[in-house]
């Protein structure tokens, strides 16, 4: 062990004892943020596996996700039930796991060196409070991300029994039956272990069995998306994302580190990207002698997000959103940790790591709160209002509405609406398209309700409807201007990223 | 973990790299379309061209390898050992003398050339068995002294002339090294690097040792490659005859190395740089020394360039480019101050030299400048880091001024590098860094005021970046000054000159550097074992 690593570390008994003190931390500060509302992907999931297993698989053919996560919740909720907390701790699980699983890769990336930065970033950084506290994959993508990278520095480091390459071969797989999207992370892994493989001939046989191990993974995702292209019939709802651009991707990379907040918060700080070059520069030294450990993070790190930024650029739609770069979020903890471990003065390290700590739990708590929260939205407490100032022959509208797979909207399968209040259903067909205003108005005057209850949002959404593709901002405005025309708006309440109005319509002919 | 240094062929792969993202920077920059405030503008491009240019040079002059050369170890000549001092102390002295004496591989004579009358000089030459020379008259500086040793043994000379500073003590093998080299009559002087052993007195020294580290590891051993290799001073052997045909060392330079090699090139000799350190060193253990060196380096060398321009004129055009960065490197800090002042005058003003978005910007600039990061860290091996870029960037002030003494032809005299630690801060010398990070933080409270915009912010951040690296000189010598306070303090009231803060180690003075083994790692070696 150099002179560094030796004033780096600590004793392995208590950096074993400070783990179990993050998880228990982390586990507190999880189910502290686990109290708002479930938004619409997370009652997608929902209606996704509230049904028989088979086709809770059968399903996923028509979906824009593999299967594993949906067959796991099944079986959570199953067991534990549907209330929030129930759902969202299989999410929670999983972000334990992924501690551990960060604290054991940095372990293997920089021997000698203490783990307990990089498992505090990812105990307490918002970003994986928030998905962890998400009933969606994302905890789960990031866990089996950083188990695989574990397994894979674990076995290029040095000659391992068996089972823990079948144990990496195993993760790899269900890594990719988790999300497409982590395909980039396992295609950069095997591109890291190609390297290594013909540039260390200590590490050879190791690498060689990562490649072997991504290939498998690959080879395993084979008949899933043989079924896939074979079956699939209905197109799915798929959500249209900007192209990325330099700020769209170090807003990625901010919300990463700090978490969820508004735009103009995220932009201000975005703008502050030439500290990046001081970082650069503070870190010249380690570009020197770089070792495979380091190096093959830093390509784990930034290798996924420039090919989702290329693809995006390139292909005729894009699909760059900040979600889907979880697969990035370990290397850079690890990366992260190992900056931090090198600051000089133990003291400065400790009071910036509690300063650090307390400023993550407060923003991830925070960010369940701030309205200006693009991901939050509040349709638990605007279904509470409709529910508490409906009165039965009253109509409910949600605009978007998103009919999953032929099931009733999502939200409203989830936030019921009281007995009496009248649901317009405004899908096309009863499917995920949405009929244009005019058609809106001739459901809503079959029942000429006396007042109108309109919940608004995720203005993100795009849709296509027979009259071509609006989006959800469109779409909510031009039902807005529609039924103000033709109603006195006799209520407005606003929520996070969620209006509820009220309208009272006139049935007189015009 | 693995520490193998960096394998070339990757090396060369992020150097074309390097080209890659540099043209695509500069086709963006130089678009009249983008520009700005007129200016500005032109300042900003002339600062990244002369930068750019210097980045490309130095990328091209670390991929060389050295030349491979004829070695054949002769029958033990005879060396004249030159060991000049003025008023370092015995007992820095006294390590020399004996470790000159101790070499291997030659008849050796140590000769102690005291510029400074100092009865204890003699007596210490006497103890150690050194040649005790003096002279009467004292003109010239260093180059003088060496002049009249040379000529006093002209008669009973070895053929070989050997020079360190009193504080480079040589190693046991630096003449076995070396002499070798001289079995290619053209070779006329084999020049080795300048370590320094007492790396770890101060933040000072440290970053001292790192400038020193990137200069004598790739860019001289390239540099060799090129065939454009000078003499620095000390730790060198020269040939008495070519040193004779030279006229001896110019004494009316403060760097009379590099214009004594533009002399003896025009001559026909050869210059072999040597990368393996033979002897070990003392670096500038306090603000002053550093501040003191710079000076001397910069002004010398500003002074090649501007007014010797004879002296190019018999080099060839490879040789003339590297001259050219290694002198117009002294010119750096007003690039510096070029960068410095464009977020100040963006924050009061609202001025800025391009007027693209600040997306395109960074898009253009940010893979540049990462890449340019990515191969300093590999071309030096992990041995150049932030205390070594502080220090250059923090040394702005000296290059202006050095910039401004050359161009007027001034003399300012050879100030002797102090070998002993002084307390105390160069405020003078530190004062225009303190105005630069006022400046900065004014403007940046000035520009908050008028409202925190992301494009304020944007130039927030590059204020801040500037008054970190211009003040982290400053920090530098205020932390060593503390260490020499302590130290100076452990030592004792009895105690006539702060000691350093820590003792040299003169075993094994450098770590491992890539650069500077003196042999070339087969390439099977560095893929790892």
């Amino acid at each position: 062990m150099t002179a560094t690593a030796r004033r780096l570390s600590l004793p392995a008994l208590s950096e074993r004892g400070i783990l179990l003190g993050l998880l228990a931390g982390a586990l507190a500060l999880r189910s502290a943020a686990s109290g708002r509302s479930l938004w619409l992907d997370e009652t997608i999931s929902l209606i996704q596996v509230d049904r028989p297993l088979l086709e809770v698989i059968s399903r996923q053919v028509d979906g824009v996700h593999p299967p594993l996560y949906h067959v796991l919740l099944h079986t959570w909720s199953g067991a534990l039930g549907s209330s929030p907390l129930a759902l969202r701790g299989l999410s929670i699980a999983w972000s334990l796991v992924a501690i551990a699983a960060i604290w054991a890769w940095s372990r293997e990336a920089f021997p000698g060196v203490s783990a307990v930065p990089a498992a505090a970033f990812a105990a307490f950084a918002p970003f994986t409070v928030w998905y962890a506290t998400e009933v969606r994959m994302y905890a789960q993508l990031l866990a089996l991300t950083a188990l695989s990278g574990w397994l894979a520095w674990s076995v290029m480091g040095r000659p391992r029994a068996w089972h823990r390459y079948a144990a990496l071969c195993a993760a790899l797989v269900a890594l990719l039956y988790t999300h497409y999207f982590a395909t980039l992370f396992v295609g950069s892994l095997g591109l890291v272990a190609v390297v290594v493989a013909a540039t260390r001939i200590a590490s050879r046989r190791g690498a060689a069995a990562v490649v072997g191990s991504c290939a498998a993974a690959f080879a395993l995702l084979g008949p899933w998306l043989a079924w896939v292209a074979v079956h699939r019939e209905a197109r799915p709802l798929t959500t249209v994302f900007r192209d990325p651009d330099f700020f769209t991707a170090l807003i990625a990379g901010l919300e990463m580190l700090i978490g969820f907040h508004s735009f103009a918060l995220l932009g201000l700080l975005a703008a502050g990207w030439p500290l990046l070059c001081l970082i650069a520069l503070a870190v010249v030294r380690h570009t020197g002698a770089p070792s495979w450990r380091g190096s093959g993070l830093a390509v784990l790190l930034l290798l996924p997000p420039l090919v989702l930024i290329a693809v995006s650029l390139l292909a005729p739609r894009s699909a760059f959103d900040s979600r889907y770069l979880t697969v990035c979020a370990a290397p850079l903890y690890l990366l992260a940790g190992r900056a931090f471990a090198d600051l000089p003065g133990r003291r400065v390290r400790v009071a910036l790591a509690l300063a650090l700590a307390a400023a993550g739990m407060a923003t991830a708590v925070w960010q369940n709160y701030d309205r200006s929260n693009p991901k939050l939205y509040e349709l638990r407490e605007a279904m509470a209002s409709v529910n508490e100032f409906g009165r039965p022959g009253d109509a409910l509208m949600l605009v978007p509405q998103v009919n999953e797979l032929g099931s009733r909207d999502p939200v409203l399968n989830y936030y019921r609406p009281a007995a009496g209040l009248r649901v317009v259903d405004t899908s096309l067909d009863g499917g995920p398209a949405i009929v244009a205003p005019p058609d809106m108005w001739r459901r809503l005057r079959a029942t000429r309700p006396e007042r109108v209850f309109v919940v608004y949002g995720f203005n993100a959404l795009t849709y296509s409807s027979q009259s071509g593709v609006l989006t959800g901002g469109g779409l909510s405005s031009a039902y807005d201007s529609y039924l103000a025309d033709r109603s006195r708006m006799v209520g407005s309440l606003r929520y996070a990223n969620v209006t509820l109005r009220v309208y009272a319509p006139s049935w007189r002919k015009r | 973990m693995s520490t193998a240094p960096p394998s070339r062929a990757v090396t060369a792969a992020w150097t074309a790299v390097g080209v890659v993202t540099s043209v695509y920077y500069f086709s963006w920059l130089l678009q009249p379309v983008h520009a700005g405030a007129s200016l500005l503008f032109g300042l900003l491009i002339v600062a990244d061209l002369f930068n750019g240019f210097h980045a490309f040079s130095f990328w091209l002059t670390c991929l060389r390898r050295p030349r491979a050369r004829t070695f054949v170890a002769p029958a033990a000549p005879r060396v004249d050992v030159l060991v000049p001092t003025y008023n370092e102390s015995v007992e820095i002295l006294e390590r020399t003398l004996l470790a000159a004496a101790q070499m291997t591989g030659a008849v050796v004579r140590v000769l102690l050339l005291d510029d400074g009358d100092r009865p204890e000089m003699a007596r210490l030459a006497a103890r150690t068995g050194a040649r005790y020379v003096s002279r009467s008259e004292h003109r010239g500086a260093k180059a003088g002294n060496v002049n009249h040793a040379l000529r006093t043994t002209a008669v009973d000379g070895a053929p070989f002339v050997c020079v360190f500073d009193s504080d480079h003590v040589p190693r046991p093998n630096f003449l076995a090294r070396t002499l070798g080299y001289f079995a290619d009559p053209v070779v006329g002087l084999v020049q080795t690097p300048q370590v320094y052993a007492n790396a770890d007195a101060g933040p000072i020294t440290r970053g001292a040792a790192e400038q020193q580290a990137i200069f004598f590891g790739p860019i001289c051993s390239g540099r060799d490659g090129y065939d454009s290799s000078f003499c620095c001073g000390t730790n060198f052997v020269a040939r008495r005859e070519a040193l004779a045909l030279a006229g001896g060392f110019p004494e009316d330079s403060i760097t009379e190395d590099i214009v004594l090699s533009t002399t003896l090139v025009g001559l026909g000799y050869e210059i072999v740089f040597v990368p393996e350190p033979l002897a070990d060193g003392l670096g500038p253990e306090d603000a002053h020394s550093y501040v003191s060196q710079q000076m001397r380096w910069a002004t010398g060398c500003l002074e090649l360039l501007f007014r010797r321009p004879q002296l190019w004129r018999p080099l060839s055009w490879v040789q003339r480019w590297q001259y050219l960065v290694a002198t117009s490197h002294w010119l750096t800090g007003w690039t510096i101050l070029v960068y410095v002042s464009l977020p100040i005058v963006r924050l009061l003003f609202g001025w800025q030299p391009v007027t693209d978005s600040a997306g395109a910007f960074a898009t253009h600039f940010l893979p540049y400048f990462l890449v340019s990061v990515i191969n300093l860290g590999r071309f030096t091996g992990g041995g150049y880091g932030l205390s070594g870029l502080a220090m250059t960037w923090g040394s702005f002030p000296i290059h202006v001024r050095a910039t401004l003494v050359a161009l007027s032809g001034k003399r300012i005299g050879f100030a002797v590098t102090p070998k002993r630690a002084l307390s105390g801060i160069p405020w003078s010398a530190l004062s225009p860094n303190l105005a630069l990070i006022a400046l900065l933080l004014g403007a940046v409270a000035a520009g908050i005021a008028r409202g925190l915009t992301p494009a304020t912010f944007n130039n927030v951040a590059f204020a801040l970046i500037d008054a970190t690296l211009a003040g982290l000189i400053v920090v530098f010598a205020l932390r060593q000054a503390g260490g020499l306070k302590k130290a100076s303090a452990q030592a004792g009231p009895d105690a006539t000159r702060p000691e350093s803060a820590s003792p040299p180690r003169f075993e094994h003075a450098q770590r491992s550097d890539p650069h500077l083994t003196g042999q070339a790692e087969p390439e099977s070696a560095l893929r790892g074992s």
